[in-house]
């Protein structure tokens, strides 16, 4: 099962959006009660996903003989929670400036699609999050994310090149980092590990063990 | 590998398990089959009654039309759980009236859910409606007298045979003096004009109405949408001195008189007189003249880069409905390939 809550959590998400539209239609705006739809479908797609990301989990990696799992962390929420704060106020945004005022459509258009850029990208990080699993063994870095299928990616210690820590503004802001672990042989055996809660501790482990 | 059969089956069983519950709570809706008695009262946007007029009632047990009485008040008899409420502005013998009064022609009133008993809609406000003229041209530019015209809002609409073409290309309701109709919020329009070739090409478009529209079909160019400024049309009865000669070019100054009333509102509306110069090559029987009085307030159309005179530009992106529609797509598409792909 996913961590934490996220059926819990995506049905408060799309809350809002079904209070709109039942605001729509229930004739509040004055607009066809249509347009009750596509705000309804999305709160739907909310549910679906976040009961869907609920019931799937990321599988444990088998271990070779003598392995031993050394560390294993998830990557935090934080990132997905600053996307959906920023894009919520947008969203409430656009349905003033849509509902409430004649402004011309070019406003609540840009609030609309600039706020749920930021909210479903915050939605999708809190889902992927939720499916992903990074581990450091005797043997391996492994990152195992699960969607409707399984990747897995991982990189041998013994072909570890580089290990490289990075830190977006937004993870600078809410104080994450991210580690990349490259086994130099090219993109395909680089693990990009993000979202992470004292990356540095994280990377020394990788470090210590090359 | 420890594949989440489980989780999978939980999802599938919770699925078949909505299916199946949407499944019988259908049954049990449509079992829900005894007659109920629906009753409400139509107003208008100047608080008049829609008196007189057709409302389609559709339901689980099929639809019928009944007619509003003097007050505005409508009964009748539905079976099923809900009831949706559509307004034709019509006269006994004719689906669309040719009245002009601020009441749309076809409008949705509502979709309402039923208990088990008799309900009262109470006073329902029907939405102001403006006129919107349609017109159909050809290549040239020539007015195509056998332009075919049809409008939708939210599915109710009239048959093919509402309307006449006039002479400069314009749907005129049957017996009607002006030119269009009057419509509301959001509404599908489709034209059809003859091309040089004799095909129809067919042109439709989803149109915000919140003022005067004129909405033109032109072959080759599509659909344009104008903030129609001349909101009173008609063709004058205008009295000319006939030339013999086809050649001759006449200027002349015609003077009309011209007196347009609406039929719920018993007193006259506009008296106004109209002086139009005409340049001719042939002399002609009839004039027609327009005036840019509008004597029912308005509000600024709505555009999508500005408000006003330039309101019908970009018309496809002034409807709400697509516009969210849109987002919400791109949103989920964004979303579900992301997941899809793991980024």
């Amino acid at each position: 099962m996913g961590r934490g809550l996220p059926a819990a959590w995506s049905a408060l998400f799309s809350v809002p959006f079904f209070l709109v539209a039942a605001y729509v239609y229930a004739g509040g705006t004055g607009y066809p009660t249509i347009l009750a739809v596509p705000f309804a479908a999305f709160g739907v797609f909310i549910i679906a996903i976040g009961a869907f990301v609920q019931v799937v989990k990321p599988s444990e990696p088998r271990l070779q003989d003598g392995e031993e799992i050394l560390e294993k962390r998830q990557p935090t929420q934080r990132v997905a929670t600053v996307k959906i704060v920023i894009g919520l106020p947008l969203f409430i945004s656009t349905v003033y400036l849509l509902f409430f005022t004649r402004l011309p459509y070019v406003y609540p258009t840009l609030t609309l699609f600039s706020g749920l850029y930021y909210f479903s990208s915050g939605l999708y990080t809190y889902w992927t999050n939720s499916l992903t699993q990074y581990y450091i063994t005797t043997n391996r870095v492994i990152k195992e994310y699960r969607f409707l299928s399984l990747i897995r990616q991982e990189v041998p210690l013994s072909k570890v090149r580089g290990v490289q820590e990075r830190k977006s503004i937004t993870e600078t802001l809410v104080g994450l980092g991210n580690v990349r672990v490259a086994s130099g042989g090219g993109g395909s055996l680089e693990v990009v590990m993000s979202n992470m809660e004292n990356s540095e501790r994280f990377a020394d482990t990788v470090r210590e063990l090359i | 590998m420890d594949r989440p059969t489980v989780g999978r089956r939980a999802v599938l069983y919770t699925a078949g398990g909505a299916l199946a519950l949407g499944g019988i709570s259908g049954v049990v809706g449509a079992s829900s089959g005894s007659t109920k008695e629906v009753t409400g009262k139509l107003r208008a946007y100047d608080g008049d009654p829609v008196a007189g007029r057709k409302i389609h009632v559709g339901g689980d047990g099929g639809s019928v039309y009944v007619t509003t009485e003097s007050d505005g008040r409508f009964t009748t008899q539905v079976s099923g759980s809900s009831v949706r409420l559509g307004l034709y502005k019509s006269t006994p013998g004719q689906l669309t009236a040719p009245v002009r009064n601020g009441v749309p022609h076809i409008d949705e009133i509502g979709q309402y859910y039923l208990d088990s008993g008799s309900r009262d809609l109470g006073t329902i406000n029907v939405q102001r409606g403006y006129l919107v003229k349609l017109r159909g041209l050809r290549e040239d530019g020539t007015p195509a007298t056998d332009a075919e015209f049809g409008f939708r809002a939210d599915g109710y609409g009239p048959g093919r045979n509402w309307y006449r073409t006039d002479s400069e290309g314009y749907a005129v309701i049957d017996g009607a003096d002006f030119r269009g109709v009057e419509l509301a919020e959001s509404v599908k329009v489709k034209i059809g004009v003859p091309g040089a070739d004799g095909s129809v090409r067919t042109y439709s478009r989803y149109i915000n109405v919140y003022g005067p529209l004129t909405i033109t079909a032109k072959v080759g160019s599509g659909i344009t949408v104008e903030r129609g400024g001349s909101d009173v049309t008609q063709t004058s009865t205008t009295t000319e001195t006939t030339t013999t000669s086809t050649t001759e070019r006449t200027t002349r100054t015609t003077e009309a008189t011209q007196t347009s009333t609406t039929e719920a509102e018993t007193t006259t509306h506009t008296t106004e007189t109209a002086t139009t110069t005409q340049n001719r090559t042939r002399t002609t029987t009839s004039a027609s003249s327009e005036n840019a009085t509008d004597s029912i307030e308005q509000l600024p159309n709505r555009g999508f880069f500005s408000n006003g005179e330039s309101a019908g530009d970009y018309a496809f992106v002034t409807n709400p409905f697509t516009l969210t529609v849109g987002g919400f797509a791109l949103s989920v598409l964004g979303v579900l390939q992301n997941m899809i792909r793991g980024k």
